[in-house]
């Protein structure tokens, strides 16, 4: 990491820790706001998604596209996921996150004996644009703006689609949903192929900065994890913010002392935020908003 | 499930010594372990006859592997005693058991030469990821935090400290002599040496095997009388539901303090013993992967029985570590799956359902267990 | 057992309120749950407390237990303040509650769900008694090594009470201890309540159940909108026409 030499550095370094969080982070939180899983294979459905992606792209499908195609596959996989071992586990939020590492065990070494230890590298489109006596890389900019449209997206579909008002319904009390006539564990279903779909969408985006090996959902689910929790109950509101917070600390440590010292102070702060905003700050901020 | 006073009263019109044996044995017995007859203890026995006598048949590196096997199960009980018994969801017991095997290299590669043994390290390598504990177990106890939180900032703990510890490579991360080691970790960590005065025996792989499975004995046997006391009971009681036995007058945020902190202790000397036998420890034993280890060990064997949790760790690890020098990529998909097939199927873990089905099949009037 | 109870306590140089608040209040953001509530009982009584749905009883009853903090006022225990006190430490000054919720230990049998209080109060070779003692009070005697899952709705309720009252308090409140029960499960549970008050405990029961109050109770406080709105005996509330109307009047 190099040292901030202008605001500009700054402000992308934050965008970019911003993005990645928001992208990791927002499939999970939905998930779990919804059925109250903890999905520890997230990192691995972020894999999916890159593997799908970089599978597509290195058969010529167009990058944006192949994006959209490894989000597609995450999602799939994710409903076969749901239908075998999430749907026995609605609620049990720790006895998810112990079979989900089951999960996890389970498809990263699969991936490693069918593809190998590694399938390269595909290249960071756009490159690196010069900015007089410094670099900076448009793509952290555009993993920020995707963070943004995604977030604009998962709004537009919890307010303005048929299911997202089932899926209100839903969250808000389970039983009276059902009553009215909502088919709960359609909702469910469709609800973990989102955040499936979200979490290979991400892994997409990332395919060209990061080298495909099969072990990449191990560098990602802690943040995305400690994201989600930080976040709090509300989705839109909490995974931004915390994405924001902890991405403003990760990378100011990191000005101190690198990539180590960053990666400490998240943790370090997350633990802060957990024991001072039991309930996330999404919870902190919308109860200052309404008194 | 059978009262503690069911069993003293089956064993008497023995004479007076079998009925104090019995009196005695019934305090190690209750409806929260595994094993109230007289069966049990035979086979309990038995056991440890068989395991004491396997280096006398077993190459050397056997004997190592098995130690080192039984060394996990320290990490596990420390799990089980505040999961399952207790309720708290930690993450994060391999960070005590880091701390454990770095604070036992730290006290051991200074004390050793001037002292002539390693039993202060062994104590230092016991208080200081117990103290952690308790700081940490203050900290969210007292704050309040519970279930999934507590997993995450557990994990957040261990992790730190696996970072913290990646960062101490080069020479000015000593403490004394002890080279910290960065990522690398730390060589040299001296074998256990004990005794005091004239009489100090270096432990050599015969000695340590007998000294680590002493070791678990005595507290495989502390623990069943812990567990199955007034104060067990309320462990379970707090697992149980923590509101409710908190409107009963017990303090619950302290309960947990305790437990934590003691499992904090277990998880250290569990670390001593693995920076001893293998005479080094490195950050990555405080990180993801093996912080998940003693979970998914537990998990599959019962978390909530100490037998479940030391059988689960002794098949599972052995198991895999087999398939994997059998060169098998098939180990950690193996594990996986039997993980996936514990929670979904046998949630109570492996031994509990086995002990029950026996229970079932051998003495389903009398209620006593195999 | 030493469960056995004083006749009906006449502290003197002492108040004779049991418990009392002074301008007890809960905010939840922009809503007030309770309002600015001062409240008295005297020693021995059975208290009701009894309004519609949304009045604040439940939240009035958790503050008291301790599991909710109070945004303002006091809350007096045997004239002691025990605003502050942490739930552990009411229960050790005399003041027990049995929630609303079903919250018996799920898994383990009734005997050991006995045990968790007992064991407190008595040495380690009376439990087994007491438990017993506790078993026939609330007629589960042959259920006593029974899951508690396998007890009917009733039975666990009354073993929450029994649970509630092993510790053996001064105070008992009880939320909607007659929720779900039959006609005759209730009216049982009313005399079991009867004859604990004859021992000397002071009871306070949040009820919706108005044969059940009737039954039971010496006085009636009724809450509306978090506020006291009316106190009396059960004859009073009755009459009360203003009572009938927030009742009726669509809440």
């Amino acid at each position: 990491m190099s040292t901030v030499t202008t605001v500009l550095d700054l402000l992308t370094i934050i965008a970019s820790g911003f993005g990645t969080l928001v992208l990791v982070a927002l499939g999970l939180a939905i998930i779990f706001g919804m059925m109250g899983i903890i999905n520890l294979a997230h990192g691995e459905f972020i894999m999916i998604g890159a593997y799908a992606t970089a599978l597509s792209y290195q058969q010529g499908i167009p990058l944006v596209l192949a994006i959209v195609v490894g989000g597609f596959v995450t999602g799939v996989f994710g409903v076969i996921v749901e239908r075998l071992v999430i749907q026995h586990l609605y609620d049990r939020t720790i006895d998810s996150m112990v079979a989900t590492w089951g999960l996890s065990l389970i498809m990263t070494q699969s991936v490693l004996i069918v593809f190998g230890p590694t399938l390269g590298g595909i290249g960071t489109p756009f490159g690196a644009v010069s900015y007089g006596s410094y670099s900076a890389s448009i793509y952290q900019w555009v993993l920020a703006a995707a963070a943004v449209f995604l977030l604009s997206v998962v709004y537009l579909l919890f307010n303005y689609t048929e299911y997202g008002l089932h899926a209100k319904a839903t969250i808000e009390d389970e039983e009276t949903a059902r009553s009215l006539g909502i088919d709960t564990d359609r909702i469910y279903m469709i609800t973990f192929f989102v955040g499936s779909l979200l979490a290979g969408v991400a892994g997409g985006l990332f395919a060209p900065t990061i080298s495909l090996v099969p072990s990449l959902g191990g560098s990602y689910i802690i943040e995305a994890f400690v994201t989600v929790i930080v976040g709090g109950a509300s989705v839109l509101v909490g995974v931004p913010a915390s994405g924001l917070a902890l991405s403003i600390i990760n990378g100011g440590a990191a000005q101190f002392g690198g990539a180590l010292a960053g990666r400490v102070a998240l943790l370090v702060v997350a633990i802060l935020i957990i024991r001072l905003l039991p309930e996330g700050i999404s919870e902190y901020i919308t109860e200052h908003i309404r008194g | 499930m059978s009262d503690k006073t069911e069993t003293v009263e089956e064993a008497a019109g023995e004479t007076g010594l079998s009925q104090r044996l019995y009196g005695a044995l019934s305090r190690f017995e209750g409806p929260h372990t595994i094993g109230t007859s007289d069966r049990f203890w035979l086979g309990f026995l038995i056991v440890v006859a068989t395991i004491l006598s396997y280096p006398m048949l077993a190459s050397e590196f056997g004997v190592l592997t098995t130690t080192t096997l039984f060394v996990w199960v320290f990490l596990s009980l420390s799990l089980s005693i505040c999961w399952g018994y207790a309720g708290i969801f930690s993450f994060g017991q391999t960070a005590f058991f880091g701390l454990g095997g770095y604070t036992f290299g730290v006290v051991g590669i200074n004390l050793l030469p001037v002292t002539g043994g390693t039993n202060l390290a062994l104590l230092a390598a016991i208080l200081v990821p117990a103290l952690g504990a308790a700081a940490v177990g203050y900290f969210m106890f007292y704050g309040r935090v519970s279930g999934v939180y507590v997993a995450i900032i557990t994990l957040a703990v261990t992790l730190i400290l696996e970072l913290l510890f990646s960062r101490t490579a080069g020479a000015e991360y000593a403490i004394g002599s002890a080279q910290l080691g960065g990522y690398n970790g730390m060589t040299g960590i001296p074998d256990l040496t004990l005794g005091a005065g004239p009489v100090v025996i270096e432990l050599d792989t015969m000695g340590t095997f007998y000294f680590v499975v002493g070791l678990l004995i005595v507290m495989y046997l502390a623990l069943r009388y812990v567990l199955n006391s007034n104060y067990g009971y309320l462990m379970v009681a707090t697992r149980e539901s923590e509101d409710r036995t908190e409107t009963l007058g017990y303090d619950v945020r302290l309960l947990k303090l305790q437990v934590f902190t003691v499992a904090g202790g277990v998880a250290g000397l569990g670390g001593a013993l693995y920076a001893s036998t293998g005479n080094f420890i490195s950050p990555p034993i405080m990180g993801l992967a093996f912080a998940a280890l003693p979970v998914i060990w537990i998990t599959v064997g019962g978390r909530k029985t100490l037998i479940g949790a030391i059988l689960g760790t002794l098949a599972v690890r052995g198991l895999s570590n087999r398939l994997a020098s059998a060169g098998s990529e098939l180990a950690v998909i193996f594990v996986g799956l039997l993980l996936l097939a514990s929670v979904l199927l046998l949630p109570e873990g492996a031994v509990p359902t086995i002990n029950q089905y026996l229970q079932q099949r051998f003495a389903p009037d009398k209620g006593e267990q195999p | 057992m030493s469960h056995s109870k004083k006749a009906k306590d006449e502290p003197s140089n002492q108040s004779q309120h049991i418990i009392r608040t002074e301008g007890l209040t809960k905010q939840f953001g922009g809503l007030t749950a309770v309002d600015d509530v001062t409240y008295q009982m005297p020693y021995g009584e059975i208290n009701c407390l009894i309004g519609p749905n949304g009045a604040g009883k439940s939240t009035f009853f958790k503050m008291l237990a301790g599991q909710l903090r109070p945004t303002d006022g006091r809350i007096i225990f045997k004239d002691e303040d025990i605003t502050e006190l942490q739930p552990h430490e009411r229960a050790r000054r005399g003041l027990s509650i049995k929630f609303q919720d079903v919250n018996v230990y799920p898994e383990l049998s009734v005997r050991e769900n006995l045990r968790i209080p007992v064991q407190r109060y008595e040495q380690d070779e009376d439990i087994a008694g007491a438990i017993d003692e506790f078993l026939a009070l609330i007629d589960l005697e042959e259920e006593s090594t029974s899951e508690v899952g396998q007890l009917s709705h009733g039975q666990q309720q009354w073993l929450e009470i029994a649970i509630a009252t092993a510790i053996e308090p001064d105070l008992l409140l009880l939320d909607e201890p007659t929720a779900g029960m039959s006609i005759e499960e209730t009216k049982n549970t009313g005399e079991l309540i009867q004859s604990l008050a004859t021992q000397g405990m002071s009871v306070i029961v949040v009820e919706h159940d108005i044969t059940f109050v009737e039954q039971i109770a010496e006085r009636v406080t009724v809450l509306h909108n978090g506020a006291i709105f009316a106190e009396g005996t059960v004859d009073e509330i009755k009459a009360n026409k203003d009572v009938q109307k927030i009742y009726l009047g669509g809440e």
